[in-house]
């Protein structure tokens, strides 16, 4: 992780943002959060340290007089940069760039289910309501592919909504496993 | 946005341009975000199930798994998809699609008592039907429990006949309707293994919030559990701020969406109830009685299952 920019250029990055300080500290956060997304969409690990060192080289460049014309465009492109040289730095570490990552899931794909991993989804699992429960297990019942799209839309069916939001609905689950899953892990 | 154009971004089949175009807009939409994360967990779902076509598959491997995140959410799905099958029975049970035959085999049990219970009835409604022949009664009542299965429960002999609702008045020759005894009452949902339940005894969770910390470094988190009810931000004046007689304290998300407004505040404490926070980072901006500003405090929520 590279060193932090100071306070003071941190303010001047807010104060380009906005001469107000309620909203420069919102935009701020507005720009940190659409940065973290850029971030995690482009699959970075630590997305919101990625997004504030974007934020500090923007605070660099600004403490350096520099005109920027458009802050949130720029400070796109210097997260585009960034995140290049992230991916760069992790492909220096691999032998092979091609099938790297492939071959480690067939790794894990052979790993022992009953190993700390799964024991603890398993317990995150069982924190869920039945209703929810039963919600992810009508939704991923093993089917061939055709019908499990049937399968789907009988469920949005069955439940009075739309197949949109049955999705959303499902997605959500989901994550809630994925982030207790996550805070067991760490 | 349609899904497809979202699948072909993480395949990789988009051009620069539009690549680039497309990041920018998912990462200032919260909603499209949303909907290309449940994209990216239904191609991941589709590559370990195997649904992908081998130039699919190939695009995946090289075009998508490019990350360690990335690898981190294929494994986290695969351990998904198999505890998800290997759940207890009897939440699985519910899940198989509704046939007939499978209804009636999984109410095999159910039918059979039913139809035991209806033999039975019939065997009592003849046996009384002879003895009432043969004592020339004139009339029998047959009473049907609505709520419960159609089965003659009593059969008796009345003297008026609009007494009741419920009785039915038959003709003394006449059996119970093999149809009305037979007819199963409305099955009842299968219900899963019980499950010992959290204790929900509301709490009240009390936060600390000092200035500032806006930076990755010295983020401010709360958690907040399911039991929850109410939550108590303290928060902790700057250092070299002088107290004043009352405060003024405005809540808002990140976004700018107001959540809560204090005012008159005698005290740094403010209560609300833990529903008004979802997974999202906020903003407390605190003034003085004269509306001067004096500190703002930046938190995120992390709600927890």
């Amino acid at each position: 992780m590279s060193e932090r920019v100071s306070n003071e250029k941190i303010n001047e990055l807010l104060k380009a943002l906005s001469p107000e300080g309620e909203e420069a500290a919102t935009a701020y956060t507005k720009l940190q959060n659409s940065l973290v997304r850029f971030f995690q969409i482009k699959g970075d690990f630590d997305s919101l340290e990625a997004a504030d060192l974007a934020l500090d080289r923007v605070a660099l460049k600004i403490s350096q007089e520099t005109k920027i014309d458009d802050l949130t465009k720029y400070a796109f492109g210097v997260a585009r940069l960034i995140f290049f040289e992230r991916l760069r730095q992790v492909e220096k570490e691999r032998k092979a760039a091609d099938g790297f990552y492939a071959n480690k899931i067939a790794e894990y794909k052979v790993k022992d289910e009953d190993s700390d991993i799964f024991r603890l989804h398993r317990e995150c699992f069982e924190s869920l309501e039945i209703a929810e429960k039963k919600l992810l297990a009508d939704y991923f019942l093993d089917l061939p592919y055709p019908k499990q799209n049937e399968n789907r839309i009988q469920l949005s069916a069955k439940h009075s909504i739309s197949m949109v939001n049955l999705r959303l609905k499902v997605f959500r689950l989901r994550k809630r496993l994925e982030e207790c899953l996550r805070s067991k892990l760490n | 946005m349609k899904d497809e154009t979202i699948k072909n971004y993480f395949l990789g089949t988009l051009s620069e341009a539009e690549s680039s175009s497309l990041e920018l807009e998912i990462a200032e939409d919260e909603n499209l975000f949303e909907q290309s994360e449940i994209v990216e967990n239904e191609l991941i779902d589709d590559y370990l199930r195997d649904v992908f076509s081998l130039s699919e598959k190939q695009l995946f491997e090289s075009n998508y798994l490019t990350t360690q995140s990335r690898l981190e959410k294929v494994k986290y799905t695969q351990v998904f998809l198999s505890n998800l099958t290997k759940q207890p029975r009897e939440i699985l049970v519910n899940s198989e699609p509704h046939s007939f035959w499978k209804s009636i085999n999984a109410n095999y049990k159910l039918y059979k008592a039913f139809a035991l219970s209806g033999l039975a009835v019939l065997v009592i409604g003849g046996i009384f039907s002879i003895w009432q022949i043969q004592q020339k009664s004139s009339e029998i009542v047959v009473k049907q429990n609505s709520n419960q299965a159609p089965t003659p429960i009593v059969v008796r002999s009345v003297e008026t006949a609009n007494s009741n609702n419920l009785i039915t008045k038959t003709n003394a020759n006449s059996t119970p309707k093999p149809s009305n005894i037979l007819k199963p009452a409305p099955t009842p949902e299968v219900t899963a293994t019980p499950i010992i339940k959290q204790s929900n005894k509301p709490t009240l969770a009390t936060f600390t919030l000092f200035p500032g910390a806006l930076r990755s470094g010295g983020e401010q988190f709360i958690k907040i559990t399911p039991s929850t009810d109410k939550i108590t931000l303290r928060l902790v004046l700057p250092k070299d701020i002088t107290k004043y007689s009352s405060y003024n304290a405005t809540i808002k998300t990140a976004d700018g969406e107001k959540v809560s407004t204090f005012s008159n505040l005698k005290s740094l404490n403010l209560t609300l109830p833990a529903n008004k926070f979802s997974n999202k980072i906020y903003l407390v901006f605190l003034s003085g009685n004269s509306s001067e500003s004096i500190a703002e405090y930046t938190f995120r929520v992390n709600r927890l299952n």
